[in-house]
């Protein structure tokens, strides 16, 4: 009897035959395809530049950024890239940090980070895909999302799902030596911490995100908005550098969170007042025992066709994470920070506090198509706009009052 | 369930906002007011201006939500655990 010899093509040694990805191949036809079908639509390349001021006791950020997006023929596919520089000068992190970084000095870090976006509209439907790489001394974060929408109903509902997940590395920066070592959490020592893998003993930080989103026109002046978005964290996410405020004990978070938003929004626009008034809300839970509400308000006024004016006025409060304790009391705990094991939790993190803020402000938005419109010169401005914006915190914690600045500079092509 | 019979969330467990009542009613209330009204696209003139549209701020809402997330322990960030110690 002999023995039955599977019927398995086999490749012949040197006979590289290149495997064609039948199935990239077979969606790239579809997508061209599509791409040829799809009734063609307007195309506007776009430049902005952005510069971004943040200003408080202790901490200033100037952020810098510039963003391009070019419709590749035209809106079908839309090609995006963006830049920022994050330069964050900090005080406040030296004084809790002396142990640590060997010194009471101006705290100073350059973050970097770059998106790159594609975005096609193919009839009703909307797709869309980033990549985002960013880091700094102590921190190298990539996150990637792929979006979907549909337009129904004469495209009077909007429809959306959006999907991200980041990974990011934590180190903490030993100044007095300048080493940089992985940061897995405040219950993990540093020499169990990995820069590798992922779990615990990984200084690697998993955030998933999805979101939907919900637009309804219900009438030529109303439009009806209802954000959702779930995100859950996996790693480390308390900060390597507040032992200085916890008496030498590292700061202990839980490393698993899942948090929940809800945002319901109006736009309303008032036609003979050239006023839109835009109130929307957000409602904020998560598991670890945490609260927020931020209701806020925004109207829009036209006073020349050109020009818009916006006030702004925000609230937001939050409560306490569970394992906050209001009198500082923490022991050094010998293992994970749950709500089985509170004891082995510490923090001193301003976000785990019960806190609130105001923030009103204003913004002004000039459109150069007036400018454009009246001289053949300054044709090249039609779709342009810089947008200067101010807003003020009061802000009932150690951070204290802030001011928040930006200037924007836009121009088609 | 506890020996009373009444439901007992358990410790760590997130409370689902929908769960509540009051905010299915408000739910049902929202698709009910929403309806069925078409806006044709000769009516859309108001709709298609920068403050009616949601995509005019978004690139100051990147910043103000990386802000939040620096600040904020009750703000979902921007898709990302944050970065410059924002920490999540």
């Amino acid at each position: 009897m002999t023995a039955h010899r599977p019927h398995v093509r086999r490749r012949r040694p040197g006979n590289s035959r290149w495997a064609w990805p039948w199935p990239l191949l077979g969606l790239a036809c579809i997508g061209a395809l599509w791409l040829v079908t799809a009734r063609p639509a307007l195309a506007e390349n776009r430049a902005t530049l952005r510069g971004n001021y943040y200003r408080e006791r202790s901490t200033r950020v100037v952020q810098p950024m510039a963003q391009i997006t070019v419709d590749a023929p035209d809106e079908r596919l839309t090609l995006g890239a963006m830049y920022l520089l994050d330069a964050i000068s900090s005080a406040s992190i030296a004084s809790g940090t002396q142990a640590a970084t060997g010194g009471d000095n101006v705290f100073t870090e350059l973050r970097h980070e770059a998106t790159a976006s594609a975005e096609s509209k193919l009839g009703e439907w909307y797709l869309g895909g980033f990549f985002r790489y960013s880091t700094e001394t102590d921190y190298l974060s990539r996150a990637g999302g792929l979006s979907l929408a549909r337009d129904l109903l004469q495209r009077n509902i909007n429809l959306s799902l959006s999907y991200s997940f980041g990974g990011d590395r934590w180190f903490r920066i030993q100044n007095n030596t300048g080493a940089r070592a992985p940061w897995c959490g405040g219950d993990i020592g540093v020499n169990e911490c990995s820069g590798r893998g992922y779990g615990r003993g990984s200084n690697f930080l998993q955030v998933h995100n999805v979101a939907a989103g919900y637009t309804h026109t219900l009438h030529p002046t109303v439009l009806l908005q209802l954000n959702v978005a779930y995100s859950h964290l996996r790693g480390p996410l308390d900060n390597p550098y507040r032992e200085g405020f916890l008496g030498g004990i590292e700061e202990t978070h839980p490393h698993v969170r899942d948090r929940f938003v809800i945002t319901p929004g109006v736009r309303w626009k008032i036609p003979r007042a050239r006023t839109a008034i835009e109130p929307f809300y957000s409602l904020y839970v998560d598991d670890w025992g945490q609260r927020g509400h931020s209701p806020e308000i925004r109207v829009h006024v036209r006073p020349t066709r050109h020009i818009r004016l916006r006030a702004r006025y925000g609230y937001y409060t939050q409560n306490a994470t569970f394992f906050y304790r209001a009198d500082g009391q923490y022991v050094d705990g010998s293992g994970p920070c749950t709500r089985a094991l509170e004891l082995n939790c510490a923090t001193a993190d301003v976000k785990a506090m019960p806190w609130d803020s105001h923030s009103p402000g204003v913004q002004l938005t000039w459109y150069f198509d007036g400018v454009a419109a009246g001289h053949r010169a300054l044709r090249w401005l039609e779709g342009g706009f810089v947008e200067v914006t101010y807003n003020h915190l009061f802000q009932d914690n150690r951070f204290g009052n802030a001011r928040v600045g930006s200037l924007a500079l836009s121009f088609a092509y | 369930m506890s020996d009373d019979g009444v439901r007992v969330r358990p410790p760590g467990s997130m409370i689902w906002p929908m769960a509540r009542p009051t905010c299915r009613i408000a739910a049902l209330l929202f698709f009910a007011v929403a309806g069925c009204v078409t806006v044709k696209p000769q009516e859309r003139q108001y709709l298609s201006t920068p403050e009616m549209t949601p995509e005019t701020d978004a690139l100051e809402d990147t910043f103000s939500a990386h802000i939040d997330a620096a600040r904020r322990g009750a703000s979902n960030g921007h898709g990302g655990g944050g970065g410059g110690c924002g920490c999540g």
